[in-house]
């Protein structure tokens, strides 16, 4: 029986994918950062003994546990479209990762048993808190381990390894796959981290008793640390994992930083600057509230708030006049139009790094006020919104990031490719330029 | 029918556009569920 070429009317079976797929990450991130956020929160309350902790990585684990079923849910459903509308793909790719994939649904279930343990054990193990502990961070460990499982395919799908097929080690560590994991790990802290401040100040702004106040004020200032603290990571790590496709991939490094798509590079450059800017206000805001007065400390984080802006807007500005050449959006002569400030060399390895080093200051010094305590409950509703505009960012920035990788794959679209210059998007297996070696005819001796 | 059906399609820049709007309302509406029944009162 032939196998049917099936597709999806108006949006396409590409787009059908990208949504099951960008839906379920914005679940499946939330929650395995969630879990670590709760796991270690629940640490500290065992260890400062301050209730607060204890409060929020409880609610925090329900929530996840509630939120399982949809990330679960849409990640069936991705799998069941990506067998109905790309058989021969999923076929190829399950002979390629058949260990990869059985590993990572053993790490899915263990990952489902041992949450719902977590949160349902909690009164249980009350007088064996260590114990309780341990079973959150383990139920963050295999969410993690599951990741880097798909990460194994994800990153193969653009970076195939030159090697045998059947080579299970090789194309499991293929060129990208440790960095693209490094930067999810760090992501999934980053990106709960503000929805979880998000939450907080939306909550903050909402509450009229003075303990919910002070509780979700301080629920606000948690998040954003972990969103914030994580963020000025991704640079160093994100170039890491560009590095790794420029050597692997040259021509789709291309088109995402230098070429027709380095626009979207542009527009995460500018959530970058929002979300940095946002949060460092947010700490020039905060410091005010600090228990022990620290008036050196503040001037210092206004100071580097101006640095931030200055390094965040060196990497938003495109390299010429052709900003969006895919719409025709395009001014002043266009690609031949250079525009002052906007080379990838040297303004925005200047503008990466010295956004890095500004948040690392800014984060010590609102870790050191944050050490000798804040007045809880005070803080003004602008630097809430500010918290709440990290939380927006933040997802956006997670769509961006998505669609910019799995289009890198298209380079000129002549043709698109499922696995980079070996299958192309109509399912074709190619070998002319393919580094796999032996998809077509099974794998090798 | 469905060759009907599949005769309408968006141009590709709109494809993107409806993607990233069928992303935010599946996000949205499972998140503001998910709240809903997480509710104690």
């Amino acid at each position: 029986m032939p196998i049917g070429n099936l597709d999806v009317p108006i949006i396409g079976k590409n787009v059908t994918i990208a949504v099951l797929v960008q839906s379920h990450i914005l679940f499946a991130a939330f929650i395995i950062g969630a879990v670590l956020i709760a796991a270690t929160s629940e640490y500290l309350g065992m260890v400062t003994k301050q209730p607060r902790y204890e409060r929020f990585a409880r609610n925090l684990a329900r929530f996840v546990v509630l939120l399982f079923a949809s990330g679960a849910a849409l990640a069936i459903t991705f799998v069941l479209a990506l067998v109905t509308l790309f058989p021969v793909f999923f076929s190829y790719l399950q002979n390629i990762f058949f260990w990869v994939f059985l590993v990572e649904a053993f790490m899915f279930l263990g990952q489902i048993i041992i949450v719902y343990a977590w949160y349902n054990v909690w009164d249980k193990l009350a007088y064996r808190k260590s114990l309780h502990v341990v079973f959150g961070f383990i139920a963050g460990f295999m969410g993690l381990m599951a990741m880097t499982m798909i990460d194994a395919v994800a990153s193969y799908m653009l970076t195939p390894a030159e090697a045998p097929v059947g080579d299970v080690a090789r194309t499991f560590l293929n060129q990208t796959n440790v960095p693209l994991n490094m930067h999810r790990f760090v992501g999934n802290f980053s990106y709960a981290g503000f929805l979880i401040a998000g939450w907080g100040a939306w909550r903050y702004l909402r509450s009229t008793r003075d303990d919910d106040r002070e509780y979700y004020d301080w629920m606000g200032h948690f998040g954003v640390i972990w969103g914030f603290g994580f963020l000025i990571l991704q640079p160093v790590i994100g170039y890491g994992y560009l590095k790794g496709i420029r050597e692997s991939a040259p021509d789709a490094f291309n088109t995402i930083m230098l070429g027709d798509q380095a626009w979207l590079f542009n527009l995460l450059a500018l959530w970058l600057t929002i979300m940095s800017i946002a949060a460092t206000a947010y700490f020039v805001h905060k410091l005010r509230f600090a228990s022990k007065p620290m008036p050196m400390v503040r001037k210092l984080t206004v100071g580097a708030l101006g640095f931030t802006a200055l390094f965040t807007v060196l990497n938003v500005i495109p390299a010429n006049a052709s900003f969006i050449p895919q719409i025709g959006l395009a001014v002043a002569g266009g690609e031949d139009t250079k525009i002052p400030l906007g080379a990838m060399y040297p303004w925005k390895y200047i503008g990466l790094i010295g956004m890095m080093l500004v948040g690392f200051f800014v984060v010590a010094l609102y870790l050191k006020a944050a050490a000798g305590g804040f007045e809880w409950g005070r803080a003004s509703r602008w630097s809430q919104f500010a918290l709440m505009t990290c939380a927006v960012t933040v997802v956006i920035t997670m769509v961006t990031m998505g669609y910019t990788r799995e289009s890198a794959r298209r380079v000129d679209n002549d043709p698109g490719y499922l696995i980079y210059n070996c299958i192309t998007l109509d399912q074709q297996v190619v070998t002319k330029n393919c580094l796999a070696e032996g998809l077509e005819g099974g794998a090798p001796e | 029918m469905i060759d009907l059906a599949l005769l309408i399609e968006l141009p590709a820049p709109l494809k993107v556009v409806a993607g990233f709007l069928i992303i935010m309302t599946i996000y949205s509406s499972f998140l503001g569920f998910t709240y809903w029944i997480s509710k104690d009162e």
